[in-house]
């Protein structure tokens, strides 16, 4: 816009042009926009979801227990005795037993999936708050667990970082992102390396990915609206666009270092909350 | 009132959260446990019965559970009361416990162990609150009488 004005365009030719760049810039924010009203409908979605899973799964764990606590009162009923009736009687309860403390881990399991959901999807406060970026990351991590798992080896280095004043399911919503992409650059097994640390008062992440990394020309384009590397209904080319808003929004910066074949670095710098 | 016979009020208007918890509670314990899937039907027997501590879900359809527990408060001041509450309204529900004075809240799902906790340390306090309250009216009766007598012993000297 900045550039029009002191240019104006004299010749139809040019007026042509720069209308054709205002609307490309147009469309590129209504995107954007619309990435995030999504997001944002999703969000309140998911934790409306978790919180209902919690009234069955309160009542399944709570169960569990009780068949827990079942068992032990019928082996002691049973343990007197030693007819071969009771002995089959005691190995049925073994395999109860057995069977319910799977039942239980795996309640276990939800409970910690929808608590991690829970979380991401809580709606940010009006106001920014002081965040952790450790706890955000790991409530990201846990997310991410089952695309990542049994392909890709996660690698964490988590020095201490300063508060940062923001939004925490945007800054979760960077995070995912980016790991979502390293994931999706690594074709077989793989690295991904997450780093924290303090940098000239900024508290800086590093995700590392040992994928199959950009061309430069590439490499310069991702952080457009609309750009994507991957096969129509995979993405819509807006999640690092996305990302380069939420970090400017927060007064931070974000780089990106790639190599093809070698793999992918995004560095997010975000300033210490004073 | 001993623990062992105590008479406990829950209230969910999902009926499987009312039988685990239910099952649970007569399987380790012998509270006299009634349960309730209407808020209102709840707060009428809770008007018509020794009752010794209450347990409310928060969202429910007739009546949510703060309300709720708000007119047990009228009908029965010192029965503790205790919220059931998933994680997306727990800001709300401590407020609560503030504005209408509730002695806990769990959170869904729950552990039955910390249930049974909370449980017996509301009966607890309950028990205390009781004596407390029969001490009270001892000392008041006692006083009363005290007064009757000096009032006899004015009117035999004066």
């Amino acid at each position: 816009m900045e550039q029009s004005k002191q240019n104006s365009p004299s010749t139809p030719v040019e007026m042509e042009a720069t209308l054709a760049e205002l609307q490309a810039l147009l469309e590129e924010k209504d995107q954007l926009l619309m990435a995030s009203e999504k997001m944002a409908v999703l969000g309140q979605i998911t934790a409306g979801i978790a919180h209902e899973i919690n009234t069955p799964l309160g009542a399944l764990k709570s169960n569990y227990d009780l068949f827990g606590r079942c068992i032990v009162k019928l082996k002691e009923l049973s343990a007197g005795s030693d007819d071969s009736n009771n002995l089959k009687i005691q190995k049925l309860l073994e395999k109860i037993d057995q069977l319910n403390a799977v039942n239980i881990k795996a309640s276990e399991r939800i409970v910690q999936i929808v608590n991690s959901v829970r979380r991401y999807a809580r709606q940010d406060d009006a106001d920014p708050t002081d965040n952790d970026l450790i706890e955000i990351m790991n409530n990201t991590l846990a997310i991410v667990h089952h695309e990542l798992k049994n392909r890709i080896n996660l690698h964490l280095e988590f020095n201490s970082v300063p508060t940062v004043k923001g939004f925490p399911t945007q800054l979760s919503q960077v995070f995912l992102n980016i790991l979502v992409n390293a994931s999706h650059a690594i074709e077989d097994k793989g690295d991904i390396y997450v780093k924290t640390y303090t940098s000239a008062q900024n508290a800086v992440v590093e995700i590392r990915d040992t994928g199959k990394g950009m061309s430069p020309e590439k490499k310069d384009r991702i952080f457009e609206a609309g750009y994507t590397t991957k096969s129509s209904g995979v993405g819509m080319g807006l999640g690092l666009a996305l990302v380069n808003k939420i970090i400017n929004s927060h007064n931070g910066t974000i780089e990106v270092e790639s190599k093809e074949d070698v793999g992918t670095t995004f560095r997010i710098f975000l300033p210490a909350h004073q | 009132m001993h623990d062992e016979n105590a008479s406990i009020v829950l209230v969910d208007d999902e009926e499987m959260v009312l039988t685990s918890l239910s099952s649970f509670l007569t399987l380790e314990t012998e509270y006299d446990v009634h349960t309730f899937t209407s808020a209102k039907e709840a707060l009428k027997f809770v008007e018509g019965n020794e009752v010794d501590i209450v347990i409310s879900d928060y969202l429910m359809p007739e009546m949510d559970g703060i309300t709720f527990l708000g007119e047990v408060r009228d009908i029965k001041p010192e029965v503790p009361r205790i919220i059931l509450t998933g994680y997306a309204d727990k800001e709300n529900a401590i407020k609560a416990i503030n504005e209408v004075g509730l002695y806990q809240y769990i959170e869904k799902p729950w552990d039955n162990d910390d249930l049974l906790i909370i449980l017996r340390n509301g009966l607890e306090k309950q028990r205390l609150m009781k004596r407390l309250q029969e001490k009270i009216s001892e000392i008041n009766s006692a006083y009363n009488d005290l007064q009757n007598i000096q009032t006899e012993i004015f009117k035999t000297f004066v």
